[in-house]
């Protein structure tokens, strides 16, 4: 996007940038430099030695990539109806989902609670999946409607003339045109999913359905935590949403290739 | 169409909301004929204590019983009260849960916990009151009469912890006043060191143990006179507490970064690390002198290979300057309270008992030096413990517990969560150099801040 | 196909400022959109709105929660709440955040994924670096970002190796900067965020546009101003009703770092709410007050907002689709 003709203009952005960038690095070494205090790389072995450590890992997954199908499925087709079809009484269901997103989430937990018990999910993946998604869906509409928007009606009309139907037009332009969007916002809901402490701490009880937020908790105490060990923890835990985020990124560049709007 | 649907579920939903909070359901008394039993599942959900330690709780218990398992789960504080309610609620709650005597608990959990009173006649006899110490029965009786929960231990504060090595490499003495507390502290300053290290900072109300030992210099009965509405905060007494603070910023006393954090991790880490000489922390402390919980505890402030250092108890000083020893105050730090709709009260009867009123239970609460065991009588097996400096520690340590147990003033149970958070407010207020409020003013909003209790009052 | 065509026409030439409706166009979308908002609604109202329903009924209450009693008090949690001088320090807290986060996250957002737009070496790296406040909870990073602010940390070290010892102060335990503290560490996870939306807005635009602009002799900062910042404004607008409620929910990074202090100058609504129900005196029915007083706020400015941005989105249309044409 910027242009730089001259040599000396490019090295001006790199410099830029890297000066721009270590705001953000500061904070992360200090984290990494902490997690090596005391016991060095002993931290990090007990941290895999948690009893039950692979399965943390496993309940994130599931959860987050239930939630992520979701959330996926239901903001492109919600974007799709919002943006693109007619709906009566459209911008009151918009507005009653927005409303959806300000609650905090301690306020949830008493009532969530009360209607996972009731609906028997208590202790399921469910009963975490659902208020995830339920809680990022607005958000991630929000978002998918304006990018959607600002795909031109021109390239559905050229489509629904060919004789597609709804759902055909949907599978074939909508989702391909939109996927850096998408994955955008699957990358955040990822993220949101993957570091989700209050809910599955109230809903997962039972053993072995931890998640990995819960790694660090084996090494708070009442008064004294153990600050290194769970650092090493939080990186531990922090790396397979980096290394996700990367191989999304590439999926991304495709989608951005592929959705050149011609 | 939509629309009337929606309103519709909203009114079902309005209804249900109504019917399950308006339920208030009866307390279990019928369930306390339930004998206890020596097999069985017992789930344990607490606060405290930190998982190793219950975990070492339970491997004593199970010697004793080896057909009753129990699996417990550690929570944060703040965690702990937002599952436990509606998973109490619902009837999926654990068989076992810590209950204590702060801001009303018995009054709000104790509704669903049995009545303690006949497992304990059964266990310690008809005199069992006496054999429990301090107050903490009452503190664990619900206004109804109820006595919901059985005491572990208790907890006491209002004196110092020191770090002796410091203070014999820079050439000083313990404090005992206002004047030799800031020459002490002149003199550690001097060799690098912090004299008191203290994190007020936050939310915790850490703080108030400040105030409450300052103020018992002050005037002995001012703190639970003015907890209670019997004074106000910003009578004289309180002003002079707020001056006092200020003027050991001002003296060097405490430090310019107190407000930098709270207590954890701030104070607690500079301590342990051997940065500072001083820092006021209560009983549980204790384990911090032995020999294997001092070096977990130095790593953790992130000492590599850490060599421990002699920690002691020691008198709050007497700033006031007024003659006023500064006394301990405590109480129950908590107990276990029985699911009343629990599936498995035979064993937990069996569990709780152990833990709080059988010899061998209780011995353990005394070996790990971090709660006052609730039975009377119970001391440390100090064969079994390995301090620092045996020689230096354990005659120090003995003379702490011995003055815990004499203390007659509480600690958080008759002081309303509001009148704690004022006087955090108003000691951020004074220490805090951006602000330029005069002590009446901060005194006056303290005041107005707080709220009386009216707890342990007739 | 002849009344498609015609009608695409006369919507072209057809003035299009409508008060924060969409153009006229509405005639020809297909019906049956329905069935397509109705998954995501199902999901997000079903599973919420019975919470937003007992909070509303909770707020009438004064409930410490468990079995204790609940006493109705009327409006008396509304009437505390709007004489509490904290909730009106927290309401300014949560303007100056909301304020100064958005533009700093839309411009270094922005910036950021402009340059990654551009031939970069590195970009990578700088991409991951950038999301790595975003990626890694907020719990984790508080503690490091604590060391940074300490009185003898990181910001203060680098003042003083500036020269600019004169600035250096404990900047948590102050209540005149504390709320500083937060918001600039709000700032440095907002730049991530706001950088993946917007990257993923960018990749929308044409670049014969932007070709066109530079033809037209249009220099970096004018064809990111007048180009690329009009075709993001949906996004722009998105990401102000969304950090607005962030804004008033707040809870994490100013919890985790000031607990709201010193004496409540960094509080927001979402620690306020954290803090009822997380002390031993709890008044669950005030908590309820005042998330219900969180919702009313939030859903009138972000009506507003989307109403406002709405229109400007209106009559920049009209615009970009003839340069679309050229």
């Amino acid at each position: 996007m910027f242009e730089t003709r001259s040599r000396r203009a490019r090295i001006l952005l790199q410099l830029v940038l890297t000066v721009a960038v270590v705001p953000f690095v500061i904070p992360l070494i200090a984290m990494l430099q902490t997690s090596f205090e005391g016991q060095g790389w002993g931290n990090y072995l007990a941290v895999v030695q948690v009893p039950g450590f692979p399965r943390f890992f496993f309940n994130t997954i599931v959860i987050a990539a239930a939630s992520i199908v979701i959330v996926y499925l239901a903001t492109l087709a919600a974007a799709y109806g919002f943006s693109k079809l007619r709906v009566r009484g459209k911008e009151l269901y918009f507005w009653l989902m927005m409303a959806a997103l300000t609650l905090p989430e301690v306020v949830l937990i008493a009532p969530l609670y009360t209607t996972a018990v009731k609906l028997g999910l208590l202790g399921t993946y469910w009963s975490v999946i659902l208020p995830i998604a339920a809680l990022q869906i607005p958000f991630t509409v929000l978002i998918a409607r304006g990018y959607v928007d600002g795909i031109p009606d021109a390239v559905f009309e050229a489509a629904r003339i060919d004789g597609a139907s709804t759902w055909r037009v949907f599978w074939s332009i909508l989702v391909p045109l939109s996927r850096p969007i998408a994955v955008a916002l699957m990358v955040l809901v990822l993220i949101y999913a993957w570091n989700s402490y209050l809910l599955p701490k109230v809903f997962l009880i039972d053993d072995g359905m931890g998640v990995v937020t819960q790694l660090p908790e084996f090494f708070r105490r009442q008064y004294n935590d153990d600050t290194p060990k769970i650092l090493a923890a939080s990186v531990i835990t922090a790396i397979p949403t980096i290394i996700a985020y990367i191989a999304l990124q590439r999926q991304f560049e495709r989608g951005m290739a592929a959705g050149a709007i011609k | 169409m939509m629309r009337t649907r929606f309103l519709s579920a909203a009114a079902v939903a309005a209804a249900a909301a109504l019917a399950i909070t308006g339920c208030t359901g009866t307390s279990g008394d019928q369930s306390s004929d339930v004998k206890p039993a020596t097999s069985g599942n017992v789930t344990w959900w607490g606060w405290t204590p930190d998982t190793p330690v219950a975990q070492k709780y339970i491997e004593e218990f199970t010697k004793d019983y080896p057909k009753i398992t129990v699996t417990y789960k550690n929570f944060e504080n703040v965690d702990y009260r937002n599952t436990i309610t509606p998973a109490l609620d619902s009837g999926k709650g654990p068989d076992v849960f810590d209950l204590s005597p702060a801001g009303g608990s018995p009054d709000t959990w104790g509704p669903y916990a049995l009545d303690l009173t006949s497992l304990a006649k059964d266990t310690l006899g008809d005199g069992w009151k006496d054999k429990i110490g301090g107050d903490y029965v009452k503190q664990l009786t619900s206004s109804d009469g109820r006595f919901v929960s059985l005491p572990l231990g208790g907890m006491s504060a209002g004196f110092l912890w020191y770090n002796k090595d410091i203070l014999d490499k820079a050439g000083a003495k313990v404090p005992t006043d206002y004047a030799s507390w800031v020459d002490t502290c002149k003199k550690v300053t001097a060799i690098g060191k912090t004299c008191f290290t203290m994190g007020a900072g936050g939310k915790d109300t850490f703080p108030t143990e400040m105030y409450h030992s300052i103020a018992n210099t002050v005037d002995p009965s001012f703190f639970i006179k003015a907890a209670t509405g019997k004074a106000k905060w910003n009578d004289e007494q309180g002003q002079k507490v707020l001056e006092i603070i200020k003027k050991m910023k001002t003296d060097g006393i405490i430090p310019a970064n107190a407000l930098d954090g709270p207590q954890y991790p701030l104070a607690n880490n500079e301590f342990m690390k051997g940065d500072a000489a001083m820092v006021q922390m209560g009983f549980w402390y204790t384990q911090y002198a032995g020999a294997e919980s001092c070096k977990s505890a130095m790593e953790a402030a992130g000492v590599t290979s850490p060599t421990c250092f002699v920690q002691l108890p020691a008198q709050f000083p007497d700033v006031a300057g007024d003659g006023h020893k500064s006394t301990y105050f405590g109480e129950a730090d908590y107990g276990l309270a029985i699911n009343s709709g629990s599936k498995n009260i035979g064993p937990a009867k069996t569990f709780v008992a152990w833990m709080t009123m059988k010899k061998s239970g209780q011995q353990d609460v005394a070996n790990a030096l971090d709660l006052l065991p609730a039975l009377k009588g119970t001391t440390p097996d100090w064969s079994s413990i390995s301090l620092v400096n045996d020689s230096v520690q354990r005659p120090a340590i003995e003379t702490l517990i011995k003055d815990s147990g004499d203390t007659t003033e509480s600690r958080q149970w008759q002081t309303t969560e509001k009148s704690l958070d004022a006087i955090v407010v108003a000691i951020q207020q004074v220490l805090d150099p951006s602000v330029n409020k005069s002590i009446k003013s901060i005194a006056d909003d303290q005041q107005a801040a707080s709220v009386a209790s009216k707890v342990g009052t007739k | 196909m002849t009344v498609t065509a015609l009608e695409t026409e006369s919507d072209r030439r057809a003035p299009v400022v409508r008060g924060g409706g969409r153009p006229t166009r509405r005639a020809r979308l297909l019906p049956g959109g329905l069935r397509w908002i109705l998954p995501a609604f199902a999901i997000s109202v079903g599973l919420i709105y019975y919470s937003i329903i007992y909070s509303g009924y909770l707020s009438f209450f004064s409930w410490p929660g468990g079995r204790a009693l609940m006493t109705p008090v009327g409006l008396g949690n509304y009437i505390t709440a709007l004489s509490d001088p904290v909730l009106w320090t927290s309401l300014r807290n949560t303007i100056v955040y909301f304020v100064v986060v958005f533009v700093v996250q839309v411009a270094g957002g922005m910036l950021f994924a402009a340059a990654m737009h551009s031939k970069v070496r590195f970009a990578n790296v700088y991409k991951v670096l950038v999301v790595i406040p975003v990626v890694v909870a907020p719990a984790t990073l508080a503690p490091a970002q604590i060391q940074v602010w300490q009185s003898d940390g990181t910001v203060n070290s680098i003042l003083g190796f500036f020269g600019l010892s004169a600035l250096q102060q404990p900047w948590i335990g102050q209540s005149t900067t504390s709320l500083l503290v937060v918001t600039l560490v709000g700032c440095w996870g907002a730049i991530g965020y706001g950088f993946i939306l917007l990257y993923a807005g960018m990749s929308q635009i044409d670049p014969e546009l932007i070709e066109a602009g530079r033809l037209d002799g249009a220099g970096n900062f004018r064809v990111l101003f007048s180009i690329v910042l009009p075709s993001l404004r949906p996004i722009i607008v998105s990401l102000a009703i969304l950090n607005f409620i962030t804004a008033l929910k707040l809870f994490d990074n100013p919890w985790l770092i000031t607990q709201g202090g010193p004496a409540h100058s960094s509080e927001f609504l979402g620690t306020m709410i954290y803090g009822e129900t997380a002390s031993t005196d709890r008044n669950l029915g005030y908590a309820s007050a005042l998330s219900i007083l969180v919702l009313l706020i939030a859903v009138a400015v972000s009506v507003f907002m989307q109403l406002r941005g709405r229109e400007r989105l209106t009559r920049t249309k009209p615009r970009r689709q003839e340069a679309a044409d050229v």
